[in-house]
């Protein structure tokens, strides 16, 4: 288990990020990173708020981001994709394992109504 | 894709440009959004998205900012303490007219409450109206609600009554005073008309005056305030910073409102009230209410003759905003604009500094667009400059502001000070800031600009092309000048208005003279020759030069008038005086004499004219031929002229009546009066009172000195006079220093053209001659603007000034020499330094 105090604790925004460009693989671009979040974590962001968040995690050399080949429409436009980095996925998991060894011997680890 | 969205999306930064395109335009479509929507999005995203990447650029920038100001700090204390001064000015500026020109009146829906006023011609309004309108307007006129008055201040006792400690002030006002203003007390209730019904005596005390001298107690029925057998009790607390029109106009304090409905209710045609105030029904105009008065003053015309003296007054209905503050608005825009001048003079200041300071930097500037610096950046470095020396400016100019503004409250006038607002006002700190980024911005953008445009090759590549002159510094000292020339020509004006005000002939001499006045006017009126016993008595105290009884003598009180010519269109004063009337004022008589004991205790047919009353009877005459004439003027008895005295102004300014003095008669009128003439070094004011008292064996006489009586009427155009010469001198030291600062600096650009020429044969003179012109010529061509423009703006401030011509070319003149010797001097310094060039140093160093 990685050491916590080397790693900046990511924020909660950041880690729902981080967790999308991850999960999008692909095809994580801001539309969808911001559509998949609303989904799946019922977390309605402003796009200004993904846009800068992918910017600040890319400051920081969590996720590499390119431009994809214009897409086949006339006019179309090359998209910035983003990549989780090694450093992005250590904190991911660093963050993942903060929480796992909190909630350790809670309720949240085992829910009461499971118990016997 | 419109024009705008593309253009907004210029803001968004290239690499997320066409991500977020698409991103919105998807958006759009799905969601059926307009195309202003997609503008907004593109513009905040594009503002978010680089404040986020240009983060590390901003505060670069400002170290970088931080980092040259400190390696120059003579400049930055310079260019900060200019800031300083135009944002201080604006501040205090500010603090004082907020009040009276930008906030709201403290009542609700402030727009549609009006003023009732009885006007003159000439746009001056009375404090009284004739209490028939009001009593006939509360039940007929259908545009308004009921109107409501508050007025005449008296002094109340704290029960129970302790001595020497200061009254309480209250204003009277009538029962739905509260309700027309939209106004609730924060504590207890209003008057209710079960107070009116019953008369009952109850008042409602200020928030301040709770707080300071009942130390904000809850328990309201403790609180009795006493006058004489009345007592009155406190029912209410007025919410904070709450005033009535009444107190916001009068120039004394006041701790609350008492109720005093029923005085002023007499449907009698000849009593007087305080003008009156409404509130406008939902959809009535001011016209409207206009047109409705005037078919009531039809109406009672006969009642209204007789209130104002035969003629019909002539009411005038104003938005409460405009009646309050009428006698000001003008003279307070007058000073907000001198001061903006400042603050622009301020700007072009810091300006042509960064101008300077930027020509010694050309090879820093050049370097980093070498190194790929766009120009945007190079402006926005200045810009970053000027914010910072903008912002410390305004950060002392509030620490000044915080610590002097109890000293200023004590300078200013009451209107201004009463309601001045502190360093701490969200509204102060707002305009602080707000004017130190706006003109950072535009101080900063033109040096900005000169340096964007610094040619790299010229000044990287050892091919410097010698620049001898600032670029854009000729215009910035015109531009300085013709500034400040206005400035100049506004304290000049008034200046020579106070000055003007203060030496005319009064007819009097004030120094040394006293009002002798019974507190009480019942007692006042023993009788002539009881008033004449007073004045001999009282003759014979010791230190007393002159003493005489006479109407409404000086400073202040109502004139007695007459009419002076047969149908009463001239009307002037008439004035009944005891023997030795004009020695004790100090008035010099033109000619004859004045009243002998014998002719007051007689009450001869003899009269003393005064000049222009003489001029009005006998015009041509000279005062000399006058006397021994007979005078007849409509309800007089023929009198013997024995006198012409010198016009007397009962006030600074007053205009000039025709008046005519006669021996004091049998019938005392309530203006009488006494004066005594006393070495003012030898005897206090309270000396004065006490040996009178004694001597009358009573403690009911009070006196005043003339000085201080006339004192009131100074004090605004007092204010206006030094508050516009120190708005001049900081506009003179601001044009000064700016002009010393370029000049300066160019002397140093020049050192080798000054060596040149002096190795040439160029004398030391010619060499100051010659960079003198050069530095006063652009101030020459700004003043010349500057006058143009003030002479063009000079009818804005004809009202303000006392008979004095705001075109007069003898002030034009003034205004100008200053300005320009005050360049000359300014540029001479560095003159003398450039005629000290040793030309065989500066030909050596080549």
């Amino acid at each position: 288990m990685p050491p916590l105090r080397d790693q900046p604790l990511l924020g909660e925004v950041e880690l729902l990020v981080l967790m999308a460009v991850l999960r999008l693989d692909a095809d994580a671009y801001a539309a969808p990173i911001r559509e998949l979040i609303e989904r799946e974590a019922g977390a309605e962001l402003s796009r200004g708020t993904v846009y800068v968040t992918l910017e600040r995690l890319e400051q920081k050399g969590y996720v590499a981001s390119w431009f994809s080949d214009p897409i086949a429409i006339r006019g179309g436009k090359a998209k910035r994709l983003f990549q989780l980095k090694p450093a992005g996925l250590t904190a991911l998991k660093a963050a993942r394992a903060a929480v796992d060894r909190l909630a350790a011997g809670t309720l949240l680890e085992r829910p009461a109504w499971r118990k016997g | 894709m419109s024009l705008l969205f593309r253009a907004a999306l210029r803001i968004v930064p290239s690499t997320w440009r066409d991500s977020v395109e698409e991103d919105l335009e998807a958006a759009a479509r799905r969601a059926g959004r307009g195309e202003l929507w997609r503008v907004w999005q593109a513009a905040v995203l594009g503002i978010r998205l680089r404040s986020a990447i240009q983060v590390d650029l901003v505060t670069s920038d400002f170290r970088y900012a931080l980092r040259s100001l400190s390696h120059a700090p003579s400049f930055a204390a310079g260019a900060i303490s200019t800031f300083a001064l135009g944002i201080g000015v604006n501040i205090a500026v500010f603090a004082a007219v907020d009040h009276m020109l930008f906030k709201p009146l403290p009542y609700a829906a402030p727009s549609e409450l009006i003023q009732f006023r009885v006007c003159g011609e000439t746009g001056t309004c009375q404090g009284s109206f004739p209490s028939a309108l009001f009593v006939d307007g509360r039940t007929t006129l259908t545009t308004i609600w009921p109107m409501a008055i508050a007025g005449s201040t008296s002094g109340y006792d704290v029960a129970p009554v302790v001595p020497d400690q200061p009254p309480v002030r209250l204003h009277g006002a009538t029962p739905n005073l509260l309700s027309v203003l939209g106004v609730r007390p924060v504590l207890g209730r209003d008057i209710t008309p079960e107070d009116a019904a019953a008369k009952a005596n109850v008042a409602l005390l200020s928030y301040e005056t709770w707080q300071r001298r009942f130390g904000g107690t809850p328990d309201l029925q403790s609180l009795r305030l006493v006058q004489g057998p009345k007592t009155v009790k406190v029912i209410g607390i007025l919410p904070r910073g709450f005033a009535p029109p009444s107190g916001v106009q009068q120039d004394a304090d006041w701790d609350g409102l008492v109720m005093a409905g029923d005085a002023w209710t007499t449907p009698r045609g000849e009593g007087s009230i305080h003008p009156p105030l409404a509130r406008l029904k939902p959809g009535a105009s001011v016209d409207a209410a206009r047109a409705e008065m005037t078919s009531l003053i039809a109406a009672r015309s006969a009642e209204l003759r007789q209130w104002n003296s035969r003629a019909q007054p002539r009411i005038q209905i104003d938005r409460l905003e405009t009646s309050l503050y009428d006698r000001f608005l003008k003279y307070a825009w007058l000073i907000v604009g001198a001061s903006a001048l400042i603050l622009v003079m301020a700007c072009v200041n810091l300006s042509g500094l960064l101008l300077v300071r930027g020509r010694s930097r050309q090879g820093d500037a050049a370097l980093r667009v070498a190194l790929g610096a766009t120009s945007g950046r190079l402006i926005l470095t200045s810009v970053f400059e000027t914010l910072v020396i903008a912002i410390s400016g305004a950060a002392i100019a509030l620490v000044v502001f915080a610590a002097t503004s109890r000293l200023m409250i004590a300078l200013l006038p009451p209107m201004f000070a009463r309601y001045m607002a502190d360093a701490a006002n969200p509204r102060v700190l707002w305009l602080a800031l707000v004017s130190a980024t706006a003109c950072a911005a535009v101080a900063g953008l033109w040096p900005g600009l000169v340096a964007a445009r610094s040619d790299v090759r010229s000044q990287l590549g050892g091919v410097e092309r010698r620049h001898t002159r600032v670029r854009g510094g000729r215009t910035m000292l015109a531009l300085e000048a013709a500034l400040g020339v206005v400035l100049v020509l506004g304290a000049v004006l008034f200046l020579a208005s106070f000055v003007k005000l203060t030496s005319e002939e009064l007819g009097v001499r004030p120094d040394g003279l006293f009002r002798v006045r019974n507190a009480y006017s019942s007692v006042q009126n023993p009788g002539a020759a009881g008033y004449e016993d007073v004045v001999q008595a009282l003759s014979e105290i010791p230190g007393i030069a002159g003493i005489a009884g006479g109407d409404s003598v000086v400073g202040g009180g109502g004139v007695p008038m007459r009419g002076f010519s047969s149908d009463r269109s001239v009307r002037g004063g008439r004035y009944q005086v005891t023997a030795g009337y004009f020695s004790a004022i100090g008035n010099p008589l033109l000619a004859g004499r004045e009243f002998t004991r014998e002719e007051v205790s007689a009450r001869a047919p003899v009269v003393v004219l005064d000049r222009t009353g003489a001029t009005f009877m006998f015009p041509g005459d000279v005062p000399a031929s006058v006397v021994g004439r007979t005078l007849n003027l409509p309800g007089e008895v023929p009198r013997t002229i024995i006198g012409v005295a010198t016009d007397v102004r009962h006030r600074y300014g007053a205009d000039l009546t025709p008046s005519i003095y006669v021996p004091l008669g049998a019938e005392m009128s309530r203006y009488s009066d006494m004066v005594a003439r006393v070495d003012p070094t030898s005897m206090s004011a309270t000396e004065l009172r006490n040996r009178i008292n004694q001597r009358l064996q009573t403690d009911k006489v009070v006196v005043a000195h003339v000085p201080e009586l006339m004192e009131p009427g100074l004090r605004d155009p007092r204010f206006q006079a030094v508050l516009l010469g120190c708005l001049a001198l900081a506009g003179l030291l601001l044009s000064a220093g700016g002009l010393y600062a370029l000049a300066a600096f160019e002397v140093a650009l020049r050192r080798q053209e000054i060596g040149v020429r002096m190795a040439l044969g160029a004398t030391a003179a010619q060499i100051r001659a010659l960079m003198i012109r050069e530095s006063v010529r652009p101030v020459l061509v700004g003043t010349a603007a500057g006058l143009l423009v003030a002479w063009w703006g000079s009818s804005v401030f004809q009202s303000l000034l006392y008979r004095l011509d705001a075109r007069g070319p003898e002030i034009y003149s003034v205004g100008a020499v200053t300005l320009v010797l005050s360049a000359v001097l300014a540029a001479w310094i560095p003159a003398r330094r450039a005629a000290r060039t040793d030309p065989a140093v500066v030909l050596r160093s080549q």
